[in-house]
């Protein structure tokens, strides 16, 4: 009843959009702090500390940027399965890596140009991670279109229609 | 018949006089050290000058990091005793009086101009009955010490030189590496002193997080029972003495009451226990919301 009553709210106000457009924030302000992190030198930018991800090979990360620009697109132009699954399988990667090269749980993954605070950094990294992959099913959940892999986030226009 | 007696009695008085574990016969008892800094990673300048007394109940030195084209620039000079420990910054004029060398055996800037420091706190922590363990082999003694609000120490003696090639810090997940190597004499009869000091942090796993390179240039003995000359402050000074929690000026003048600590609220100090089992557990619950709408949507 109360999911039913949920579901309806959601249709009705484009709520369903929202962990969708959410996540691709997400990705997209990850990918540009990563970015930054990996462009700190030639652009003259001041580093933020040590990173998880600082010991890694620059190509390495140039390709984990680009897979989060990627995503973020898919789920702002409505490629929500595929964004979410692309989103998914980052968040696996990096807590797939946590578990094999583990860090202080202060470290940030690299993904943010600042350091993390207290309140974040208390809640160990792979739970973060997975309240971050809930997000993303929620997303899917609410954008499931039967035998579609994509949503309209956008209401069709007068010259759509034409 | 000479030469049995002399074996029994070397190992009675073996038996009898328990040897100094922390010992490491060819280091000196106190020395003069002055040394450059070379650091790998953003936790601290990359260059710094270290000048420093280290004696068995004392240290006294400065710190100096390079400024661009200041140069080298005075960062903080120090004078620590068993009673008290003063840190002085002059870039700011403040100074902070504590109890932390009597604490804990040791300065925060001594693991980095050599290993005396380390047999100091070894020697407090037994005094103070903390957890002690020993492993002997023919080449080495690795003695690892454990006390309650401290990292654990862990340090290697080499049995062949007497000196102390390798120190670890561990806490946590944390590990600090010392590696003194180049071992050269001090000017103090046949005693050694490492020329080269590796530092090397790691956060978990083998991965070094930042590392430093410590090149010492000049050792030379002291007297050993010296003690540093007092501390002396211009009149504008602002010394906060955090064992009485108060704030001064240069010439002991009471400034004021210092402020208490940052406290922690009770929902910040339950977060910080159970921060990522109160996580999961959310995400657990919005997990099962997820299934129920993704079955609703599959329904309708």
């Amino acid at each position: 009843m109360l999911v039913c009553w949920l579901n309806h709210i959601a249709k009705r106000s484009k709520m369903h959009r929202w962990p969708a457009l959410l996540m691709g924030l997400l990705w997209s302000v990850a990918s540009a702090g990563m970015a930054v992190e990996l462009l700190a030198d030639p652009l003259g930018v001041p580093r933020a500390g040590p990173m998880w991800a600082s010991g890694f090979a620059p190509a390495l990360l140039a390709l984990v940027v680009l897979a989060e620009k990627l995503a973020a697109i898919l789920l702002w132009t409505g490629e929500v399965r595929a964004g979410a699954i692309l989103g998914l399988a980052l968040l696996c990667i990096y807590s797939l890596g946590l578990t094999l090269w583990p860090a202080d749980r202060r470290l940030p993954c690299g993904c943010l140009p600042f350091r993390l605070g207290d309140t974040i950094t208390s809640v160990h990294p792979i739970a973060r991670n997975f309240v971050l992959a809930t997000l993303h099913l929620l997303a899917l959940a609410l954008c499931h279109d039967k035998g579609r892999g994509s949503v309209q986030l956008a209401e069709p226009t007068i010259a759509d229609a034409r | 018949m000479f030469l049995p007696a002399l074996a029994l009695g070397c190992v009675l008085s073996g038996m009898v006089a328990d040897p100094d574990p922390f010992s490491a016969p060819l280091l000196p008892a106190a020395v003069h050290v002055e040394m450059r800094t070379f650091v790998n990673g953003l936790h601290a300048p990359p260059f710094s000058r270290l000048v420093i007394d280290i004696r068995p109940t004392n240290v006294a030195g400065v710190i100096e990091y390079h400024r661009g084209s200041l140069g080298f620039v005075a960062g903080e000079s120090f004078r620590e005793t068993i009673a008290s420990s003063v840190r002085y910054t002059p870039s700011s004029n403040r100074a902070m009086r504590t109890t932390e060398f009597g604490a804990n055996g040791i300065s925060v800037f001594e693991g980095s101009a050599g290993p005396l420091g380390f047999l100091r706190e070894l020697r407090l922590h037994r005094d103070r009955g903390a957890t002690q363990t020993t492993t002997e082999s023919t080449e080495a003694r690795i003695v690892t010490s454990a006390m309650a609000g401290r990292p654990t120490v862990e340090v290697t003696f080499d049995n062949r030189t007497g000196t102390i090639p390798l120190v670890r810090l561990l806490a946590g997940n944390v590990t600090a590496r010392f590696e003194y190597s180049k071992y050269e004499p001090c000017g103090e009869g046949n005693a050694l002193y490492p020329r080269r000091i590796d530092l090397i942090s790691q956060y978990g796993g083998e991965r070094p997080d930042n590392t430093s390179i410590i090149i010492i240039d000049i050792v030379r003995p002291i007297a050993a029972a010296d003690e540093p000359s007092e501390a002396v402050f211009p009149a504008n000074t602002v010394i906060h003495d955090r064992t009485n929690n108060t704030i001064t000026d240069g010439t002991g003048k009471l400034i004021g009451e210092a402020p208490p600590p940052p406290s922690v609220t009770p929902i910040g100090g339950f977060w910080r226990r159970n921060g990522t089992l109160t996580t999961v557990t959310g995400s657990v619950v919005l997990m099962g919301l997820v299934a129920w709408i993704w079955h609703v949507r599959r329904r309708a």
